[in-house]
């Protein structure tokens, strides 16, 4: 725990400052739809130029880590998820704000995400003698058999008709064949559009899913988003206390996310995904989930921040950024001559420690600050749909279009805003849609990867990959069996 | 402790102006207008089409200050990132912008000469008003470092068949790759990536042979003892490596010089005559600055300076010397249909 012998350095009144301002910033960049925790960090990188690195280190990383926590607060009140990480907070977070659950539901949020990002940072910390054999563990094979694996959870996730899943499922992946193919890199299905050249913007179909068709929805019926419920007061302390309840899916969230964040190039929104699908399959009663279960909120925001830490790793390790927000960081430290790389981690230890000192207690404050102003906000969802509906199309398209100032991106919003509406209306499974979208390029771009460097038997001659391909047929298996299982007793108690 | 408030208040008022750029990133009303009216007389937005976190966001950032220093009006020099597509659609944005020296472009020509050539329709870049080069580089091929591939190796074809490890086929990188490997009878095939991280990752792992790539972009992982050059693109040996061969001692030399890469300044087609020579001539003052000779240094780049014409030349000459290569460049396009 090297990192400990550094927090007092950062407990110094300047520092303290700047991570406070951090905090503050990374919060509302954050809550605003589509600016995550990249653009954050590149916003503040110019200011950063006179300060001291370590100034520096605690500003960026602060802001950072803030960014997440504002990002779950829109997804749990307003179904507009911040940032493509944050999207699977809303799947339960939202039907808990609509029982009026959103304080409990924000606090769970803030918790499981504090101190997911602790346990990420720490097993960082401890990770880094092995780090780079670790990282260099995973190729190809791999990587798709986490996508494989991952979309298996689509059957999983889907309630009711698993056919109108799969259809789902399936659109999904057509979406995610949209741009460049991964073999050559030559455009495919654009129609001729350099748009879509980089397919299609996977933040901006989030937010139309969820964002705008929940606006649509609340237009047409014009009611609060929590509208026929007392909304609870005082779900603070049950939304903590949830935590601990669920300590052991806690725990399991966090090293999901540590794993997947750890890997470049399979990234964060997959870990919390992944993380969410397996609290669905690991749960004795599946059918609550989407309904409002504060298992899913507590998964998948526990492995969004734990996912962090994995992220630091080849950041740190390598000098390869583990993710895009990474990349931004590197260059925001070789500005100061820092070069992340194996140096962090021999001649320049001391700045490992304390950025990841300053990360911990950067965590430590936003979580104390979310916990104090997030469920004061709770009060929107008992605005009036009339009003609210026009206020989250605005949000959700100035967030649409604030990521890469693109005005397609907005379109795209609106389209995936009207699918949205229709999916929800005809029981199709926005979830599987967004699954497939988000795994099918590392899918097909892995195989033929493996194909080129391994060829077939890369997927059953490597250790973790021959485990993964286990690990999805079983649940797979064991998925139908319980449904053969379920339909069979109810068959019973019927002829009984 | 003053300073560390000034910052401070610095930051919070960045932050509300951040918030509002990202709202509305088509901004720049424009400044009062000077009395002595003369360009520039309001913010100037260099244009790179790239996401932040890149080689190229770098130097955008780094030089706009010093450019907006060596101007003769007061005005802002703003970075604005437009990523998308290789940076196909800043190089059009700025193409169809109007040529009044307020919207500039930093330009990775290398990887926009092959794209021109395989579909001349959104942009040329014969026609941009060139401004200035700031960074011209050299090429390096890089192999594990522990490994035992080496440019000799390639050559008498040891392996069977080489992978190389590449980030989009219609990038530089690969196309560096493409022409010399094939021109000098190696068997190769490619392995893309989306990223160069991963790319990079795949050779340190040692799943592929080798990557081609400009200096800057591989030397942290050359210094870092990950990756080690085997082929050096120059005119000759590096005085770090001297045991990596030139393109000419392995029988090449037309490859030892076409293959450097350029980070350059340019603006829209049919500019005024003025604002060029005032943009051109700030920009060459930036470059010559001891103070952003500084930034450079912390950041450890080196700038090397060419002028408008010679950009221009160099220009030229570098869509000439591709379009040579056009069969292989067009190979490499159509492997992908």
């Amino acid at each position: 725990m090297g990192f400990l012998s550094q927090v007092e350095n950062v407990l110094q009144i300047d520092m303290m400052l700047f991570l406070v301002a951090g905090v503050l910033y990374g919060l509302i960049i954050g809550i605003l739809p589509g600016l995550g925790g990249s653009i954050a960090m590149a916003l503040l990188i110019p200011l950063t130029f006179n300060l001291t690195p370590e100034q520096a280190i605690v500003l960026l990383i602060s802001a950072y880590g803030a960014s997440n926590f504002g990002g779950s607060l829109t997804s749990i009140l307003i179904n507009t998820p911040g940032d493509a990480s944050n999207a699977a907070t809303a799947f339960d977070g939202f039907p808990l704000a609509k029982k009026g659950k959103a304080g409990m539901a924000i606090a769970a949020a803030m918790v499981a995400s504090a101190l997911g990002g602790l346990i990420g940072l720490i097993v960082l910390d401890l990770m880094i003698p092995v780090a780079r054999k670790l990282i260099l563990a995973f190729s190809y094979p791999e990587f798709f058999m986490l996508a494989i694996f991952g979309l298996t959870i689509i059957a999983v996730v889907t309630t009711g008709s698993l056919f109108k899943g799969l259809i789902s499922g399936l659109i999904g992946l057509m979406f995610a064949y949209i741009g460049t193919d991964p073999i050559m890199g030559s455009d495919r299905f654009t129609f001729g559009m350099d748009y879509l050249w980089d397919g299609i913007p996977l933040l901006a179909v989030i937010i139309g899913m969820f964002g705008i068709t929940e606006a649509f929805s609340l237009f047409t019926q014009n009611t609060a988003i929590a509208h026929d419920v007392q909304v609870k007061k005082g779900g603070t302390w049950l939304g903590i206390k949830s935590v601990f309840q669920n300590f052991w899916l806690f725990l399991r969230s966090c090293f999901i996310g540590i794993y997947l964040g750890m890997i470049p190039g399979v990234g964060g929104t997959v870990a919390s995904f992944m993380a969410y699908g397996t609290a669905v399959q690991m749960a004795k009663d599946k059918e609550k989930f989407g309904k409002g279960a504060i298992e899913g909120v507590i998964a998948v925001e526990a492995a969004n921040d734990s996912k962090e830490g994995g992220n630091l790793l080849p950041t740190l390790a390598f000098g390869i950024p583990g993710g895009a927000s990474m990349a931004v960081l590197i260059g925001g430290l070789m500005i100061h001559g820092l070069t992340p790389g194996p140096d962090m981690l021999t001649n320049n230890l001391d700045i490992t420690y304390f950025l990841i000192a300053a990360a911990i207690v950067g965590k430590i404050v936003a979580m104390l600050i979310g916990l104090l102003l997030g469920p004061k906000l709770v009060f929107v969802t008992k605005i009036r749909g009339s009003i609210m509906a026009p206020a989250i199309i605005t949000v959700s398209l100035v967030g649409a279009y604030g990521t890469d100032g693109k005005f397609g991106d907005i379109m795209v919003a609106l389209l995936f805003g009207l699918i949205g509406y229709y999916m929800v209306k005809y029981g199709y499974s926005r979830i599987a849609l967004i699954i497939a979208l988000v795994l099918g390029k590392l899918m097909e771009s892995s195989y033929h990867q493996t194909m080129a460097t391994f060829g077939p038997e890369g997927f059953v001659t490597r250790p973790i990959a021959l485990t993964l391909v286990i690990l999805t047929i079983t649940s797979l298996v064991w998925h139908f069996i319980k449904k053969i299982k379920k339909k069979n007793q109810i068959k019973g108690e019927l002829a009984a | 402790m003053r300073k560390t408030t000034k910052i401070l208040l610095n930051v919070l008022l960045v932050f509300t102006f951040g918030l509002t750029a990202a709202g509305c990133s088509s901004q720049s009303t424009p400044d009062k207008v000077d009395s002595a009216s003369t360009y520039p007389e309001r913010n100037i937005e260099l244009v790179v089409g790239y996401k932040p976190g890149g080689g190229f966001n770098e130097w955008a950032q780094a030089i706009a200050p010093f450019i907006e220093k060596h101007l003769p009006n007061k005005v802002n020099v703003t970075v604005r990132n437009m990523p998308g597509a290789g940076g196909v659609i800043a190089t059009s944005h700025i193409q169809k912008a109007k040529p009044d020296g307020y919207t500039i472009g930093l330009y990775d020509v290398n990887g926009l000469a092959p794209t021109q050539l395989a579909r001349p329709d959104s942009f040329d870049l014969k026609k941009v008003s060139w401004l200035g080069t700031v960074a011209v580089d050299n090429n390096v091929g890089s192999v594990q470092a522990k490994g035992t591939n080496t440019a000799e190796n390639m050559l008498k074809q040891e392996k069977p068949k080489y992978i190389v490890s590449t980030r989009g086929l219609a990038s530089n990188d690969s196309i560096v790759g493409a022409i010399s490997l094939t021109e000098m009878g190696v068997k190769w095939e490619p392995l893309n990536h989306e990223a160069t991280s991963e790319a990079v990752l795949s050779v340190i792992r040692g799943d592929a042979d080798i990557l081609f790539g400009s200096y800057e972009s591989q030397q942290k992982y050359i210094e870092s003892g990950d990756l080690k050059p085997a082929i050096w693109f120059g005119t000759e040996r590096n005085p770090k490596y001297p045991d990596v061969p030139i393109p000419s001692e392995l029988g090449h030399p037309e490859f030892d010089q076409i293959f450097d890469t350029y980070k350059m300044i340019g603006a829209p087609p049919g500019l005024p005559k003025d604002v060029s020579a005032t943009l051109e001539e700030a920009i060459q003052k930036a470059m010559d600055d001891p103070e952003f000779h500084k930034v450079l240094d912390k950041m450890d780049r080196t700038p090397s300076y060419l002028n408008a014409k010679e950009t221009e030349e160099r220009v030229e000459k570098l869509l000439n010397d591709y379009s040579q290569y056009t069969d292989i460049v067009k190979n490499l396009f159509d492997k992908g249909e």
